[in-house]
């Protein structure tokens, strides 16, 4: 009988070379779940919080869940955990594609790596063994090439990477695997360029990961593959037309952040819909490990075929640079992938850069040769190109992401970021709660802390009024606690569509052996949550990092659906920290001592 | 935790309302639809924008201009379309969300999609 996990971590020291195999503390595991949480509790309490995050003391973890490689739907994904050199807070970036249910195959539930290696490295993991090899040969190589050389070498392995943004240290690097798939936000890719380390393969024989009891795992299994197929979300919108069916609904919606949030309805946008993209581009669909969603996207770009852009950089490059030129969106995000870098905050570093530049504060002169005008589809390419060689002054300022870029330019408020990190692709004026989610992301600018767009706009589990205050930090709460839990087990956010709580208990419990009710479940996601906060704390967090740009409250949106909204966070967040039992942005000891985390 | 229940979800996002209404309004509206389904004609006075997404644009086109004239309700705007109204999720009018019951006026935008998510 199994238990989900391998119950084994491997720490790498790179200055040493010193490759140790620790046991994995289950009841930790449990309490903690995985992937996000574990990953968290072990970063948290190995004092990463106080390091500098590009310093050799700060601290990589690959990190599983109990569900990765199981045969529960959508358990692909495992987990970047450091400390962000981005937002100098903690960075947990999720990922799918194959390479996470490899790394539990070859018998490991997470990789801590430490250390600097004193030249360009790379780990490779071949079940048991694990070995730290020279990667010089590969230096300056682009995601999709090393993919393909390391394979020759190691034939049936599974690459993670970074590019030569990360080998550079950009602060928007991520980190790719399988070619297109990304922990991409928050600077992860730079913590893995400090560390000299270029990739890492894992090669695995075993395919199967044990559960404690098989036979439910099977029954919850089942139910939940019966949810997802028969969800209009799951089993419909998403497998047609992708993550990229957003653009017209938002749009609509009249939330959909146009030049770099100075408006939010995009005229060009249904150009770069994912209906356009269907029709025009998409080659096939795309799946990660055990997912019967299959809503990657790949596309053809020139003779090229690579991954499509999901709606995040559809948006950033598209309404939000003012650009609908679907063709060369394609291209830019595939320069992304190429490069290694995040898919939203680069370009929505351009779009700030762009507002700069329109604004005459960037000159001609700093542009050498391709203006940063709104709406050139040359533009995003040629500055993405840039970004990622680290090619010239402001490429180079770019490539550490808009707040630093805009505050070079003594022009803060043009930099559209929480905690330092760019927010995504919907306005936090036309829909109030996903603006809670962005003010109190632990990492940043964020979506996927707690997708309140579900509710909000797409009235998945109901319908709530998206321009109303209402109790929505309750819903937020809700929301980021869940989200907290999907994470740290190793599942995808977008089973979420379907599933509820009571699913996720129940594949837990079978997976690992714990009794979770699904209320219990949210208590788990809360402590996680709140441990992050520590963390946060604990790195220099203040307040009044816990806010929204100026703009989305001093600036009521221009135009469309939403014209005249602005963000009420001022209400929200007030009534999000009463909720949460946080008193100035931190817990309370009381709450703490609730949810078993107090010092 | 019924918040995150499946029939929660289906009935929020599937109204069941009206049904042997549509089949009645149909035919009554059908034979004015060579007059209201103008396409790509431009919003004129009196006349109401109808966009379809997803899946509703197979076979369909992506927007409609009507004359708003014996259009009280948006379900009648489904019916004139032939979308059964099980498979609409998400119904704006003019950017808010709406129910199909609700009424329709001159220069109004309606906004039709099926099921969708992404994030």
């Amino acid at each position: 009988m199994g238990t989900g996990y391998n119950g084994k971590i491997a720490r790498i020291n790179l200055t040493t070379g010193e490759i140790t195999t620790e046991t994995l503390d289950l009841e930790l595991a449990k309490r903690f779940i995985g992937g996000r949480g574990l990953g968290t509790k072990i970063l948290y309490d190995e004092g990463v919080a106080k390091v500098g995050p590009l310093s050799p003391e700060n601290k990589l973890i690959y990190i599983t869940g109990p569900m990765t490689g199981t045969k529960a739907p959508t358990a692909g994904r495992y987990m970047v955990v450091t400390k962000s050199p981005l937002t100098g807070m903690i960075a947990s970036s999720n990922s799918g594609g194959k390479w996470g249910g490899k790394l539990k195959y070859a018998g490991w539930d997470a990789l801590i790596v430490e250390g600097r290696a004193e030249k360009l490295s790379y780990i490779n993991v071949e079940d048991e063994k694990i070995e730290i090899l020279d990667a010089q040969r590969y230096e300056g190589m682009m995601s999709e090439k090393l993919d393909e050389e390391l394979k020759k070498v190691h034939p049936s392995c599974s690459v993670l990477n970074i590019g030569p943004a990360g080998e550079h240290q950009a602060l928007l690097a991520a980190i790719m695997n399988d070619k297109d798939r990304a922990a991409g936000r928050s600077g992860v890719g730079a913590v893995m360029g400090s560390k000299n380390l270029k990739a890492i393969t894992v090669s695995a024989q075993r395919t199967v990961i044990p559960a404690a009891d098989e036979e439910a795992l099977k029954a919850a299994f089942e139910d939940c593959l019966k949810l997802i197929r028969e969800n209009g979300v799951t089993g419909g919108g998403l497998p047609t037309y992708g993550t990229a069916v957003l653009v017209n609904i938002i749009n609509n919606t009249g939330s959909f952040p146009t030049r770099n949030w100075q408006e939010s309805y995009f005229e060009q946008a249904d150009d770069t819909s994912g209906e356009t993209l269907k029709e025009k581009y998409l080659v096939k669909n795309a799946a990660c490990h055990r997912c019967p969603i299959a809503c990657g996207r790949v596309v053809k770009v020139g003779d090229k075929v690579v991954g499509g852009p999901e709606y995040e950089p559809l948006w950033a490059y598209g309404g939000n640079c003012g650009v609908n030129d679907l063709n060369a969106i394609d291209e830019a995000n595939m320069w992304c992938n190429e490069y290694g870098l995040d898919a939203i905050s680069t370009p929505c570093t351009i779009a700030a850069a762009m507002e700069l530049y329109d604004k005459g504060i960037i000159t001609e002169e700093e542009c050498e040769g391709m203006p940063l005008a709104w709406g050139s589809a040359a533009a995003i390419v040629e500055w993405t190109k840039r970004m990622g060689e680290g090619r010239g002054k402001l490429a180079r300022l770019m490539a550490d992401g808009s707040y630093r870029l805009c505050e070079y330019y003594q022009h803060p408020e043009i930099s559209m970021s929480v905690k330092k990190q760019e927010m995504p692709a919907y306005d936090a004026r036309g829909i109030q709660g996903i603006g809670i989610t962005y003010a109190t992301s632990n990492r940043g600018g964020c979506h996927v802390r707690g997708y309140m767009i579900s509710p909000e706009v797409l009235g998945l589990p109901e319908q709530l009024d998206r321009t109303s205050v209402e109790g929505k930090a309750k819903w937020c709460m809700i929301f980021q606690d869940l989200t907290a839990v999907i994470d740290s087990m190793g599942l995808c956010l977008f089973s979420s569509f379907a599933l509820g709580a009571p699913n996720y208990a129940a594949l837990l419990n079978a997976g690992t052996g714990t009794s979770y009710t699904p209320e219990e479940l949210l208590v788990a996601g809360e402590r996680i949550y709140n441990l992050e906060r520590l963390f946060n704390k604990a790195a220099g967090m203040r307040p009044e990092d816990d806010r929204l740009p100026k703009r989305l409250m001093e600036e009521p949106i221009q135009n469309g659906p939403s014209k005249g909204q602005r963000s009420r966070i001022d209400v929200t967040l007030p009534e999000y920290y009463k909720v949460r039992g946080w008193e100035n942005a931190f817990p309370t000891e009381e709450t703490l001592k609730r949810l078993g985390l107090e010092a | 935790m019924s918040k995150f229940g499946l029939q929660t979800v289906l009935s929020e996002a599937y109204g069941l309302e009206g049904v042997l209404f549509a089949g009645w309004l149909f035919g009554s509206l059908c034979l004015h639809s060579e007059k209201r389904m103008r396409g790509f004609a431009g919003q004129e006075a009196g006349m109401i924008e109808v966009r379809l997404f997803a899946t509703f644009r197979e076979g369909r086109k992506k927007i409609y201009q009507m004359d708003a004239e014996g259009l009280e309700k948006a379900s009648d705007v489904l019916d004139l379309l032939q979308i059964p109204r099980e498979e609409v999720a998400i119904y704006l009018i003019n950017g808010r969300h709406s129910s199909v019951e609700d009424k329709i006026q001159d220069g109004d935008v309606l906004a039709i999609f099926p099921p969708v998510g992404g994030g």
